[in-house]
């Protein structure tokens, strides 16, 4: 992801956000009908970019001395429970002991799906080490999770899975 | 996204180890805002996961290009991948994408948005190995 200048005003947040939107919609054949859903849509955009300021300012301002930093975590990652939550974790109802053996298996990271927060603190041993006091977990999307999504979102049926269906030769 | 009370509790005892650290700092709101931060993005994933809908492209190839190129930006070149992989559904169905599908590529895409713009080297990152590696 590269970085970018941040918009500081609500018109360029917008304007930034749905043209990088409109990109996303082309790639995937997805549109958001309707002039009232789009309307409201930049409606949401609102408390968005405030929430994005309130958070942003401080990060780089009041809170730097203390080295508080928003917590990501990069795709492809190891599931570590210490510093991520899983994002779907209260999805999942655990039928048998399939489920259970699963979660015991290394779990892999596909992306975030918000923010935590992480203090970096050099430890005063020699050599200095820098550590990563977690402040607040970041939640994630597991492989597991995506591959449950896309099975889902697979929606179109062969002819010949129909005509299984229906019994018909 | 609930959190549990495991997850609660720890938070505590990180934040109470924090507070010792630096008793400086309104610790208390920044997570305030953090959740706030967090709560948009999921109103604003949600909100276009139930009403999106398929529609056919109608984008030159030139076109289609430079827009893969911002998705792949935003939200990885795998799930790039899987977006044009499923666009084909728009031809041949009426039907709605996935509804988690769609939900996950809202909440990263707005997420990875506001975040580039916030502190693009804030990662942990841990590798096979289990190290974790700062940026």
């Amino acid at each position: 992801m590269q970085a970018s200048l941040p918009a500081t005003t609500l018109r360029d947040f917008k304007i930034s956000l749905v043209k990088k939107l409109a990109s996303i919609f082309e790639v995937s054949s997805w549109a958001l009908p309707g002039a009232e859903n789009r309307a409201a849509f930049r409606m949401l955009l609102e408390p968005l970019f405030e929430a994005r300021e309130a958070l942003r300012i401080p990060m780089q301002q009041t809170f730097g001395p203390a080295n508080m930093e928003v917590a990501l975590v990069e795709p492809d990652m190891l599931f570590i429970d210490e510093y991520m939550e899983d994002a779907f974790a209260s999805d999942l109802t655990p039928l048998d002991g399939t489920m259970l053996e699963k979660q015991t298996m290394p779990r892999r990271v596909v992306c975030a799906w918000g923010v935590g927060l992480k203090m970096k603190k050099e430890s005063t041993g020699e050599p200095a080490v820098m550590r990563v006091l977690n402040v607040l977990r970041t939640p994630v999307v597991l492989e597991s999770t995506l591959d449950s999504a896309m099975k889902e979102a697979s929606p179109v049926k062969s002819l010949e899975a129909l005509q299984a269906e229906d019994g018909r030769p | 996204m609930h959190r549990t009370t495991e997850t609660a509790q720890k938070n505590l005892e990180a934040i109470s180890t924090i507070l010792h650290l630096s008793n400086f700092l309104p610790f208390p709101e920044l997570l305030e805002r953090v959740n706030t931060f967090n709560a948009a993005i999921s109103r604003s994933a949600s909100f276009l996961a139930e009403k999106v809908i398929y529609k056919a492209s109608e984008a030159f190839e030139e076109g289609i290009q430079d827009d893969i190129v911002v998705t792949k930006d935003m939200i990885g070149g795998r799930l790039s991948d899987m977006l044009a992989a499923q666009a084909h559904n728009a031809e041949s169905s009426t039907s709605r994408p996935g509804a988690v599908f769609l939900r996950i590529i809202f909440q990263i895409f707005i997420l990875n948005f506001c975040v580039s713009e916030i502190d693009p080297c804030s990662v942990i990152s841990v590798n096979d190995a289990g190290k974790h590696i700062l940026y």
